[in-house]
This record gives structure tokens, sequence and C-alpha cells, in this order.
């Protein structure tokens, strides 16, 4: 007897039927061949058997997956770890080299600089960089293409040394 | 044929069994609804006492900033060395090459190693140099675990003043100690299952209470005032073979500290190289007798209280005067002066004169009101009372003795925010050191590269008024006017303190140079003295209060010629850095005046002589730009 068994999408569509069989020789197209009931059975036997069989497979997968992607979080993590803290030793180092300590030993042990004198300092009435829409004199409009107002002092002073006639560097070695 | 038993026999014995059975099974019911009904939660507890392993996190310390987003303290993470000694098969040998990069006794090391725990510390915290020399050596049973530890990368600078925390990282002194439980955070939890052999099953997320990070903690100080404070003394001590010293920057308007430097040097990151006695912050823990710089205070009561007038004239004896029992005498021999001069020349026998107007009371009083006798309340562990007796303990000489400064026990703090209380008009304000505490962030700390991009124009003082704390009012303002006056002549020429101008800037102050106990004779002795200057620069608009304390420097130590100096430089620098202009420069205003106008400045909305809004603040005169006009 024929053992074969058709999972079937619709009776009259053969082309889209699964065929499962274990030594099938003969196919009728028409219609179940076998026994009635009893082929149901082992139909229903086996479809059970080959979802749990995929079932167990995606869990698994799912399993192994998880167990993967999991390692490479933590390897991430640790990552990003060695980094933060990497990134924190940079930032002790550099308040360590900027301490106000060190500039000034270098600048004058290594770089023979001097403190400025009076005299080469220039005070600018804020009001007169302010453009005259916002309540100030207009004198400066812009400078270094940023807006007068938000200027840190010292671009205002290297303009002003500029307009003396020397350069920052000159004015140092005076 | 074996007798079959009779039914009775068999039923007598069946009915046994079952009871004994049902009873047992009773017993067994019995004892499980008690333990799963009325018991549970004791044996739950004990199973997950027995299951569960609490492993707690330690939450990040709270990073420290100065006014300009420095950082004074940070937590880093350094390697801590352990030995597992079941795991080592030859204890000598490893002790012996670990000891020369351990730099402990070899034979301490063997006895560590030696050991039957299963882990042991060898050496915790040290260097990254240490772990990678140890780690090239690739011994079995030799570890590293990383530990969070403090560090402090401005080293000695700010050292007594933010202290230290211990190896538990808990707060031990200074700003550290005082806010150890914001700078903490919570700790973290992470709840593990062990096996029966006491291994973890889930080592890592099983349930995980994340720590929360400490606050930050942005202070007042400056680090480039408190170098230029720290360098200036360093100076004066090692040009005078001073024992110590202390400098104090405040800003007199809101009571913030700017620097407090203190000899002798203490570098937080290397405590255990330091005496106990050199921890302490003697800027707010020791007292001294301030000497002459407390006629400030005579002086302003006397003014206050209008027992004298800045011009009468007053008999200063030639120099010697008796009063109390005992003569008292004068540095320098003078007659008949005005009350100016009388203070500008630090006159003993004037100020004893001017004292016995005002009384015992009323000068205890003052006394107390400028805030000695009472601790002022800055944000930092042991600050020091003082030592102000009550006129009911006085002698006969105490009037005049505290009216020059002895008898009298104050800390430099006070004596910083006594001459504050001229500076800003008559206010007496709260000296402190934190400028704002930010909330910590939970997980771990990332810190932005963009943290310090402070412009440079908000590098000069510039906060809010409402930082600013008030305690009282001491002066009236018109007072405090005319005691600016006066005390502007200290620095002039015929005063005792022309070493302490600054040149295109004015300058108000009083030098102090008082004679120390001998221990050994109970007496003052001849020879070792504090020197001292306080003073405010501008003096019609102060910027910044200075005190400078010179401890036992050799030599005539006169306030005016040791510590007068120092107050000049430091004065210099900082009036620079903060861009406030000399009087003599002809330009308009400083720079960030818009800054100052728009609030970021203590007290500047108010136009000059014009309270500001807030009646319980003191009203800064005049904007930093106008000055430049005058």
């Amino acid at each position: 007897m024929s053992r074969l068994i058709k999972i079937g999408l619709g009776a009259k569509n053969y082309g889209a039927l699964i065929k499962i069989g274990l030594g099938a020789k003969n196919y009728d197209p028409r219609g179940v061949v076998g026994g009635g009931n009893e082929n149901h059975g082992a139909l229903l036997i086996l479809a059970l058997g080959g979802a749990i069989l995929i079932l167990a497979f995606l869990s698994l997968w799912q399993r192994n997956q998880m167990i993967y992607i999991g390692y490479e979080i933590e390897q991430l993590k640790e990552e990003r770890e060695a980094l933060l803290r990497a990134q924190k030793e940079l930032l002790v180092e550099a308040e360590s080299l900027s301490a106000v300590e060190r500039i000034e030993r270098i600048a004058v042990e290594q770089l023979a600089m001097k403190p400025s004198l009076s005299q080469q300092r220039i005070y600018i009435n804020a009001q007169d960089l302010l453009p005259s829409s916002e309540g100030g004199q207009g004198m400066i409009k812009n400078i270094g293409g940023r807006r007068s107002g938000s200027l840190p002092a010292e671009r205002v002073s290297t303009g002003k040394d500029v307009l003396n006639g020397g350069s920052p560097a000159a004015n140092l070695k005076k | 044929m074996p007798k079959r038993p009779t039914p009775s026999f068999k039923r007598s014995h069946f009915i046994l069994v079952a009871s004994l059975l049902t009873a047992g099974f009773l017993m067994v019911m019995i004892r499980l609804i008690m333990v799963q009904g009325f018991q549970n939660h004791e044996w739950l507890k004990r199973a997950e006492q027995e299951h569960e392993k609490n492993i707690s996190i330690e939450a990040e310390r709270g990073t420290i900033y100065d006014r300009a987003g420095n950082i004074l303290a940070i937590n880093v993470e350094v390697p801590s060395v352990y030995a597992v000694p079941t795991a080592i098969r030859n204890p000598s040998a490893v002790s012996r090459l670990l000891a020369p990069v351990l730099k402990i006794d070899a034979k301490v090391l063997l006895r560590k190693l030696s050991d039957e725990k299963s882990f042991v510390w060898l050496q915790r915290k040290i260097g990254p140099e240490k772990a990678q020399e140890i780690g090239k050596k690739q011994i079995e049973g030799i570890g590293f675990v990383m530990e969070s530890q403090r560090f402090y990368p401005k080293r000695a600078l700010f050292g007594h003043l933010l202290g230290f925390a211990g190896m538990d990282n808990r707060g031990l002194e200074g700003v550290e100690l005082k806010y150890d439980s914001s700078l903490r955070g919570e700790k973290g939890w992470l709840v593990v299952e062990r096996d029966a052999h006491g291994k973890s099953i889930f080592p890592k997320g099983f349930d995980y209470i994340a720590p929360s990070r400490g606050k930050d903690l942005h202070l007042t100080v400056d680090e480039v005032i408190q170098y230029v404070s720290e360098r200036e003394l360093d100076r004066v001590i090692e040009k005078t073979n001073a024992k110590g010293g202390t400098v104090i920057v405040m800003d007199p308007w809101s009571g913030e500290i700017l620097s407090m430097a203190v000899r002798p040097r203490f570098n937080p990151n290397r405590v255990g190289e330091h005496l106990p006695a050199e921890w302490r912050n003697r800027a707010i823990t020791d007292v001294y007798e301030p000497g002459s710089t407390l006629k400030i205070i005579t002086a302003s009561a006397a003014l206050e209280e209008k027992v004298v007038a800045p011009d009468e004239m007053i008999d200063c004896e030639e120099g010697a005067y008796f009063i109390g029992g005992t003569v008292i005498h004068d540095h320098l021999p003078i007659g008949v002066v005005s009350f100016r001069q009388v203070v500008a020349k630090s006159s003993n026998i004037g100020t004893a004169k001017i004292a016995q107007r005002l009384g015992e009371e009323r000068l205890a009083s003052y006394m107390r009101a400028f805030g000695f006798g009472e601790k002022l309340g800055i944000d930092l562990m042991g600050e020091s009372a003082g030592l102000v007796r009550d006129p009911k303990q006085w002698s006969k000489r105490s009037l005049v003795s505290i009216a020059m400064g002895q008898e009298i026990g104050v800390t430099p703090l006070q004596m910083a925010a006594a001459a504050s209380v001229v500076a800003n008009g008559g206010w007496l304000m709260t000296p402190h050191l934190i400028k704002e505490i930010k909330e910590g962030r939970k997980g771990p700390d990332i810190l932005q590269a963009d943290q310090k991009s402070i412009p440079q124009m908000d590098r000069r003082p510039a906060v809010s008024s409402s930082s600013a704390r008030t305690r009282r009012r001491v002066i009236s303002e018109g007072t405090a006017r005319e005691m600016v006056r006066i005390l502007g002549e200290v620095v002039s020429k015929s005063g005792t303190a022309e070493q302490a101008g600054i040149p295109g800037y004015s300058v108000a102050g009083k030098t102090g140079t008082a004679q120390k106990i001998d221990p050994a004779t109970g007496r003052y002795s001849p020879d070792r003295f504090v020197s001292s200057f306080v003073g405010f620069a501008p003096a019609e608009d102060p910027v910044v209060t200075i005190l400078v304390i010179v401890d036992e420097p050799e030599g005539k130590g006169w306030g005016g010629t040791v510590a007068g100096p120092v107050f000049s430089a430091i004065g210099k620098e900082v009036l620079h850095y903060l861009k406030v202009p000399p009087v003599a420069e002809p330009a308009g205003t400083v720079l960030t005046a818009s800054l100052r106008d728009q609030g970021d400045f203590p007290g500047n909305a108010a136009p000059i002589g014009v309270f500001s809004s807030r009646p319980d603040l003191p009203a800064r005169k005049a904007s930093v730009g106008n000055r430049g006009a005058r």
C-alpha cells in the first residue's frame, strides 16, 4: 500500500502540495491514498513532530543567538568601559598638565615670557563693541567673524595690540 | 502448612499501621502548613541567604570643580594587586620578585603569600606603572582588580581646602568631609544566585540596582587666584624664613572665598607623607592674636557710636602713656594727630584713648557684631569660634589690650570677613565655598570634552547675588565709607603700609604686628611675631578682600613690610586677572561690564550708592565698568 501522505493547501492545487513520502511509488493526484483515519493520525503525529522539531530548532537557535549577542554586548561594554577609563585618564592628565604652576614655569623658564605690564593692558568699553542696534556705540561691529559682544577678552587685546603696531609676540619681547 | 492468621489479628494490625501512617502523614501536613503557611517568610529569607549573594557596588564619588570648571578632585580607576596563595608554587621566589616593585619587605610579602587563604591583598591602589611592571612578570596566582581612587590633579594646590578621601572613598577632611554625603552618592547592588559551592550562577545582571553617582561640587574658589596666593605666600615664607602663613582672598560682597592658602603645604595625593597637623586648615581652625588689624573694628565702632570724629585731634603722648596700671607704647612716637592718623600710623595710645570713650560693653558688642567669638558658618568642618571673653572677665587692661588686638583670639577667616564688612558698606557676610551642587547621573561617568569650555570672561568671579549669604548689618554705610577713606591713608606715604599699595589701584587696609606668647615664660616674646595685613581693592569699589598672615618671620616682622608687599603682589595679579581696570586708565568700562549689568555679579545691578532690591544684601556701589570713568 502506498504510504504517500499529502499535506495540501487545496486539494485541486497539486502544484502547491507538499509531499512527504516514505518509499512512495504511486502518486494519485485525485485523492488521498491509503486507509482513511489511520493515515490522518499518522499525518498529524508527523506534523506535530515536525513542528516540535522546528520549534526546538528555533528555540536553540534563539538561545544560541542570545548567548552570542550577550557576548557581543559584554565585549562592547568592556570596550566602552575601557574607552571611558582612557578618556578619564586623558582628562586627568590634561588637568594635571594645564596646572597654572606648570604653565607659568614653562612660560618663564622655557619660553622666556614675562608678565605683561600695566601699560601693556588696554581696557575697552564693552558698550563700544556692541552694535548700535543693541544699545552699544557700534564702534566695532565684528571682529574675526564673531559678534564682538561674545568675544573673549584676549581676542580684543590682540586686536588692540595690532592697532598699536605690534604683534602679541613682539609686545612680549618689549 | 503454616497457620493462617485470624481475620481479627489482620484487621487490628492493619488499623494500627494505617493509624500510624495517617498520624505521620498528618504530622507532615501540619509541618508543611506551618512552614509554607505561617513561617514561609522566615524560611524564604533563609533560603535567599543561602542561595543569593548581595554584592554592593560603590557609587562613583562626585567631581569637585573650581568656579572656572577646572577639575580639583576626581575619581580614577587604579589597579590593586592581589594574590591567590594556594595557586603560588614558590612563594619565596615570588616574594623576592615583587618586593622591590611594591616596596614591601620580602619577609612580609612571603608571610602573605604563604597564607592558606584563597585571596590576599598585596597592595591596594598602586600606580599603573607598578601594575605594568608586575604584569610583565606573568606570575601565576598574582592578579589585579581595578579600584576607584580619589585623585587631585592640582596636587598641593587647594590641599587644605579640599581635604581628602580615604581608601574606602569616604571624605576625611576639608570639603571632602563636609560634603561627603553629597559626593558619595548611593551604593548599587548586584544580587547573584550561587550554587552549593558558593559559585555564582548568574554572574551578571540577575538583579541589578545601578549605583547613583555622587553629586558634583562647584566651588567658589579659582585656580589662578589660589595659585597666585600660594606662590606669593611661599615666596615670603622663603624670604623671611617664617614658620608658616595664611592667605585668604574673598569677594566682600557675597562672602565667596576665592582662595584660601595655608602653609605648611599639604598634598592630598600623598596623605601618608604628611603629619596630621599639616592637614589642618589653619585659616579656619587656628586662632591668633590679630594685633593692630583689629583696630579696624575699634575705629569703626568709635565712628558708628560717634565717640570720635574723623578729623578730631588726639594726643598720642609722644609714644608712652600710663593706662590700666601699665605703660603702653607706640612703635613710632607721635604727638597730637587726627583720628585718621591714629589709625594710619597705628597708634596704640590713640586707640587706647578711643577705646576708653567706647567702654567695655560697647567694644565687646562690636567685636561680636563683627563676627568674633562666633562661628561664621563656612561650609568646612572644624571652624573655630575664636576666643572673645565676656567683659565681666576682663581685667583693668583688657579694654585697651583688646582694642589694639591683644587678649583676643580670632581666626584668619573672621579677620577677612570683618574687613569685608567695611569693604561692602557694613554687612557681615557668611564666607562660603560652594557655588553649586549638581545632581549625579546614574551609570558610568561620561565627562564631556566641552565641560571646561567656559568663556574667558566668565572666569572672573561672576556669581548671582542669590549666592550671597548675609549674616547682619554691623555698621552704617556712612561709617563704612569713612572707614574706607581712613584705611586708605594706611597705605599712603604717611601710613604704616606704603608697600601694600598696588600701582594703578586704590587700596584700603590695616597692618598688624602681633607679638606671640612665649610658652616658656607665658609673656609676650620680644622676637616672635605674627605679621599681617588685611585690606581690599579697589578701595572705593572693592572687588577682593585679601588677608595675609605670616607666622614668625625672621627679623623685624612688621606687618607693613612683611605682609604688605605680599598683599600688593597678590592684589595686583588678581585685579589684572579679573580685568579690573586701573583708576589711571583713560578708557571707559571693562569688557565684561555688560555681563555684570545682566546680573552676573553680586549686587551689581544697583547704581552707585543705591541699595539692591534685596534689603538683606549689600548693594555693590558701582559696577566695575564705571570705575575707569572716574
